[in-house]
């Protein structure tokens, strides 16, 4: 390579005379160059790492219907509803209203989902039923799925919601709405 | 420099086992590369703490976009060939083979079944702008339901994958996973982003 440098420096003239034995080398810089353009341009339009997956299983429509509240001990099982607004309820009686909570995504908070999931799933034949309103956002179904993982929960649902819980809701945020003014 | 007398010492290097490396990684890149086709509207995937992956082959995808609209996606162009044969059939679309072949260099769609012909006849560029209003997925009409079925008879073995953006709605994601369920399609493998996992505690 320094003889190329030499060669350079001399302004051409060795070459016009033509005696010199011509080098064969060639400056690779400009084709290092292109060649590591080229390898950052593929590494950045890759699709680096593969999506991360989270499995759903659900219940078969027809067959083997999953457990609803009327088949498993009322005790065991929590229902728990996703609202409009990230609101998130829960509840574990049937006779609800006094066991009706407010609870939050907020996973540091003392009363949010997670520590209740937690504290609630110690029991091994808890199930936890999860039901959405319509006007939950996507983001609320996979966090509470997300939370449920994260407690280890054996037994969970993802159930229609009834009539039913949809006015407790209602009822609740009146309430909330109360409070907070 | 000159009174020193010392030869100007040339500071290149030799460059080839540089460009070697460069160009073997290059040829790595490309042969491993899978490029990443921009999705036609805006799916932010909510994270979570499963580290499983999503396998390469054998996946319908279903999008839900931020505004509710329906996608789906299959990765591989000859599968979809062979879809769009079969839909064309189904729902007598009346599509010629250039149609096919357009729709078969298409990963992500989200139009109707009547749109369709229209939608493949765009030009790219215009194709690339259209607003895709999403795969029909009415209780009377579920064109989802054609698409999926016709996917899952010519692979089995695919697995169902749901994309929804973080902020669209239960209702659609109900829909879609009613609509499987149909079908006695009942694992879901939904997409989500990477999430460190807590500690337990």
């Amino acid at each position: 390579m320094s003889e190329i440098a030499q060669k350079e420096g001399g302004g051409g003239k060795g070459a016009s005379k033509g005696r010199k034995k011509a080098s064969t080398r060639v400056d690779m810089t400009p084709m290092v160059d292109l060649g590591f353009l080229l390898i950052t341009f593929f590494m950045l339009t890759t699709t680096l790492s593969k999506q991360q997956i989270m499995l759903l299983p659900m219940p078969n429509k027809e067959k083997d219907k999953p457990k609803t509240e009327s088949e498993i001990k009322e005790s065991n099982a929590m229902t728990v509803i996703l609202g409009e607004n990230d609101q998130i309820y829960w509840y574990i009686s049937k006779n609800r209203v006094p066991d009706f909570h407010t609870t939050s995504y907020d996973p540091a908070d003392e009363n949010g989902i997670r520590k209740v999931l937690l504290e609630k799933t110690k029991n091994p034949d808890m199930n936890v039923i999860i039901k959405a309103m319509d006007k939950a956002s996507y983001q609320n179904v996979i966090d509470v799925i997300d939370e449920i993982h994260i407690v280890n929960a054996q037994h969970y649902a993802l159930i229609d919601i009834t009539k039913d819980d949809e006015e407790l809701v209602k009822k609740q945020s009146a309430v909330n709405d109360a409070a907070s003014n | 420099m000159a009174q020193v007398k010392t030869k100007k010492s040339g500071v290149m290097l030799d460059m080839t086992a540089m460009c070697d490396v460069a160009f073997l990684l290059l040829t790595f890149f490309i042969l491993t590369a899978k490029m990443k086709v921009p999705d036609p509207a805006k799916f932010e995937v909510p994270s979570s703490v499963s580290e499983k992956k999503l396998p390469d082959e054998n996946v319908v995808r279903i999008s839900i976009s931020n505004e509710g609209a329906v996608f789906l996606t299959i990765a591989e162009q000859s599968k979809r060939k062979e879809l769009i044969k079969e839909i064309d059939k189904m729902y007598s679309l009346g599509l010629n083979e250039n149609d096919k072949e357009k729709f078969s260099l298409i990963e992500t769609f989200g139009v109707p079944m009547k749109q369709l012909k229209f939608f493949l006849n765009l030009s790219d560029d215009k194709r690339k702008l259209f607003k895709q209003e999403g795969i029909v997925i009415d209780s009377t009409n579920n064109e989802l339901k054609g698409w999926v079925r016709v996917a899952k008879t010519l692979n089995a073995n695919a697995i169902i994958a749901i994309k929804g953006d973080r902020d669209s709605e239960y209702a659609v994601f109900k829909k879609v996973i009613a609509t499987m369920q149909e079908m006695h399609l009942n694992r879901f493998s939904l997409i989500t982003g990477l999430e460190n996992k807590p500690s337990a505690n």
